[in-house]
C-alpha cells in the first residue's frame, strides 16, 4: 500500500526529473521539492487560515472572557471552548492536520531518495521492482550521486568529497539546515498575545525543531538535508507572499524565547 | 508550565526515534549474506558478524566481533593460500583475519566508500574492488600496490586471466576493464555496453569473456580486446555472472529464468522459470545445478534443464549456494537460522542460529 501509493509514483517521478535535467540527482531533488510544494500548496494555505482563525479567536473578547470565567473548571472551560469553536466553525486541529499529512511526505522523500541512490544491493533490487515501464532503467542506473561536496545517498560527513578541516568532515549542509529551520519557525510565528501559553510553546519548538532536523540531517543521507534546506526556504518564500512572514522576530531581541512573555497579573 | 516543556521535548525526541527507526541507519539490512566453506570451516558474513561454522556439526567456532557493530559484512569472505581470511566490509575496510582464531591481522582503510564485492587474490596480489570507482591492488600484508579508478562503482568480484597477466573488472559504469594484473596499467576496455554490471564475469578457455548487465543481456567478450562477440537478451536484469561448464554458461535473471546458453555463438539451449528472481549464480557439481532463488528455496537442476528436486529452506535467498565435500550450504536472510547444511540429495543435516551473547 505505501510502496504502491507514495514510494513508487515518488521515486519514478524523481528519477524522471533527474532523466530530464542533465542527470543531476541534486538539481532533481531540487525540482521534485518545489513540485511536492506546489502539490501541498492548499494543505499549506489551509493551515495558515486554519492559524489566522485561532488567533483571531484568541484575541476575541468572549474567548478571553471565559479564559477568567472557568479558570479554575477545566472541564468546563474545554466544554465552552468546544463551543466557541462549533459556532465560529473552526476545527481546532485544522492548522495542525496539513502539518500531519505532510509528514508521511517526507518520509517517502527520504525512503525515495535512499532508495533511487540504491547504494547498496538490496536498494538497488527494491529500485529495480519499482521503475515504471517508461524509466530507462538500464540507461540511467547507477544515478549519479555526486551534488557539491555531498554523495546524496550518503550522509554528509561520510560523503568521500566532505569538505574537511585537520581530517574531520565539517556537517556544512546540517549547519544550513539548523539555520534555515530556525529562521522557518520564527519568521512564521505569529507575534504573540499576553497569557498565550500556546505562544510559549511555540517559542520551545522554535529552539527544539531545528536541533531535532538538524540532528536528521546529519546522521542520514545528504539528499534529505538538501531537501529540508530548498523547502524551509520555500516555506519562507510561500509564507512571505501570503503576508503571513513576521520579519520582526528576526530581530536582535526576538530571537531567543523571553521568560517572562507571560505577564503575570 | 515546566511539566508541558519537558512533554514537549520528550514529543521531538521520541518523534526523531521514530524518524531514525523508520529510515534505518547507513549500515542496516542493506544486503544478503556472504559465504566461504572449506571442507572444515564455513565462514559466513552476516551483517554484523562474521561467524566460523564447523561444517560437520554447525556449531559455532568463532565470531568477529565478539559484539555486534556497525562494520557491515556482506559479501562472500575469500579464503587465501597463505591461510588468511578476507572481509569486505561496508565501513570502507578490508579485513584480514586468521581464520583458525577470527583474530585480526590487518584491514586496508585507503577506500573512500562501502566495499559491496568480494576480493580477487591471484599469485599474492589481492584485487579489490570498491564503490569509489577504484580497483585496488594490495599485497598480502594490506599495503597498496596500485590502484586505478574507473567510471563507476564496482560491485563485482574481478575475474583474471592466467594467460595475459590480467585482471577483469566489470564496473556499473557499463564499462569492462581490463588492468595488467602486476602494474595496473589498462590493456582496454569496451565500449559503453547498455547496462551496470554486478556480476563477475566468467573466463572461458577459448578466450570468451561472458558477462551478465542490468540490459538485459548476457554478453560474450574477446578476453583479448574487448570486442562483442555476441549478445543473448534476458527477459530481466542479469544480477550476477554466469557458470561456465562444457561450453555452457547458466545463469538467471530477475524474472526468475534459468538460462543455458550455448557459450561459442550465443544460442539458447533450453531456460525455465523455477520460482521467484534469480540473484546469485548456480552451483554444479557433476551433471547437477543447485540453484537457489530469491523466494526460499532451493533446486536441483539437470544439465537438461528438468528440476529433479527442490527443497524450502525459508527465508529470502539471495546467495549462492555453496558446496563443500557432500555437504550443501545454503545462507538465506530475514530467516531466524542463518546457515542451513543439507546432503548432496538435499536432506537437511543441521541449521546454525548464533546463540546470543
Amino acid at each position: 500500500m505505501w510502496n504502491t501509493f507514495i514510494l513508487s509514483p515518488m521515486v519514478n517521478v524523481l528519477i524522471w526529473i533527474y532523466n530530464l535535467i542533465f542527470n543531476n540527482f541534486g538539481l532533481a531533488i531540487i525540482v521534485f521539492t518545489i513540485l511536492i510544494r506546489l502539490v501541498t500548496y492548499p494543505l499549506t494555505a489551509q493551515q495558515v487560515k486554519g492559524q489566522q482563525k485561532m488567533q483571531d479567536l484568541q484575541k476575541s473578547k468572549k474567548w478571553q472572557e471565559i479564559q477568567k470565567k472557568y479558570k479554575d473548571d477545566k472541564e468546563k472551560l474545554a466544554q465552552e471552548q468546544m463551543g466557541i469553536y462549533k459556532e465560529m466553525g473552526i476545527n481546532p486541529l485544522g492548522s495542525c492536520l496539513p502539518l500531519i499529512i505532510q509528514f508521511p511526505i517526507m518520509i517517502g522523500l527520504y525512503q525515495s531518495i535512499s532508495l533511487a541512490m540504491a547504494s547498496a544491493p538490496i536498494q538497488l533490487l527494491s529500485l529495480s521492482r519499482d521503475l515504471y515501464a517508461f524509466i530507462p532503467a538500464s540507461v540511467l542506473i547507477p544515478l549519479n550521486s555526486t551534488f557539491l561536496w555531498m554523495n546524496l545517498g550518503l550522509p554528509e560527513v561520510a560523503s568521500p568529497n566532505a569538505i574537511a578541516i585537520f581530517g574531520f568532515a565539517l556537517p556544512i549542509m546540517t549547519v544550513i539546515v539548523v539555520i534555515t529551520t530556525f529562521m522557518q519557525s520564527k519568521l512564521m510565528t505569529p507575534t504573540a498575545q499576553p497569557g498565550d501559553q500556546g505562544a510559549q510553546m511555540s517559542k520551545m519548538m522554535n529552539l527544539y525543531m531545528p536541533i531535532l532536523m538538524g540532528w536528521i540531517a546529519y546522521t542520514l543521507a545528504s539528499g534529505l538535508a538538501l531537501y529540508f534546506v530548498v523547502s524551509n526556504v520555500l516555506a519562507i518564500a510561500q509564507y512571505a507572499i501570503m503576508g503571513k512572514v513576521t520579519w520582526s522576530n528576526l530581530l536582535p531581541g526576538n530571537l531567543l524565547p523571553k521568560k517572562n512573555i507571560v505577564s503575570k497579573k | 508550565m515546566k511539566s508541558k516543556k519537558i512533554l514537549l521535548l520528550l514529543t521531538v525526541t521520541l518523534l526523531s526515534i521514530f524518524i531514525s527507526a523508520c529510515t534505518g541507519s547507513a549500515y542496516s539490512s542493506t544486503s544478503w549474506h556472504g559465504l566461504v566453506a572449506n571442507t572444515d570451516t564455513a565462514y559466513l558474513s552476516a551483517g554484523n558478524q562474521v561467524y566460523a561454522i564447523d561444517v560437520n556439526t554447525g556449531s559455532e567456532k568463532w565470531r568477529y566481533p565478539e559484539k555486534p557493530n556497525t562494520k557491515g559484512f556482506y559479501a562472500n569472505p575469500v579464503l587465501t593460500p597463505d591461510e588468511q581470511l578476507l572481509i569486505p566490509s561496508y565501513d570502507n575496510k578490508l579485513y584480514s583475519l586468521n581464520p583458525a582464531t577470527g583474530s585480526e591481522n590487518w584491514n586496508f582503510e585507503d577506500s573512500s566508500n562501502r566495499l559491496i564485492a568480494s576480493p580477487l587474490v591471484v599469485n599474492d596480489t589481492i584485487y579489490q574492488p570498491s564503490s569509489d570507482g577504484y580497483i585496488y591492488a594490495l599485497d598480502m600484508n594490506g599495503r597498496v600496490v596500485w590502484k586505478k579508478e574507473t567510471g563507476g562503482p564496482l560491485w563485482a568480484q574481478p575475474a583474471s586471466d592466467s594467460d595475459c597477466n590480467c585482471i577483469y573488472v566489470a564496473s556499473m559504469d557499463h564499462t569492462v576493464y581490463s588492468f595488467d594484473a602486476s602494474t595496473g596499467e589498462l590493456l582496454w576496455h569496451t565500449p559503453e555496453l547498455g547496462g551496470a554490471m554486478v556480476g563477475t564475469p566468467a573466463v572461458g578457455p577459448d578466450g570468451g569473456l561472458y558477462v551478465g548487465t542490468f540490459g538485459n543481456e548476457m554478453l560474450a567478450l574477446d578476453a583479448s580486446d574487448g570486442s562483442i562477440l555476441w549478445r543473448f537478451t534476458t527477459d530481466d536484469w542479469v544480477w550476477s555472472g554466469p557458470v561456465f561448464s562444457n561450453d555452457i554458461l547458466y545463469f538467471g535473471d530477475l524474472s526468475g529464468y534459468f538460462y543455458a546458453v550455448n557459450a561459442l555463438d550465443g544460442t539458447s539451449n533450453w531456460r525455465i522459470q523455477p520460482q521467484n528472481s534469480i540473484v546469485d549464480k548456480p552451483a554444479l557439481l557433476e551433471d547437477k545445478i543447485y540453484l537457489t532463488t530469491e523466494g526460499d528455496s532451493l533446486f536441483v537442476i539437470s544439465t537438461d534443464g528438468d528440476i529433479i528436486d527442490s527443497r524450502v529452506v525459508g527465508g529470502l535467498i539471495y546467495s549462492s549456494p555453496v558446496i563443500t565435500g557432500e555437504t550443501v550450504l545454503v545462507a538465506p536472510t530475514n530467516f531466524d537460522s542463518l546457515l542451513i547444511a543439507m546432503n548432496l540429495d538435499i536432506n537437511q543435516k543441521w541449521t546454525f542460529t548464533p546463540a546470543k551473547k
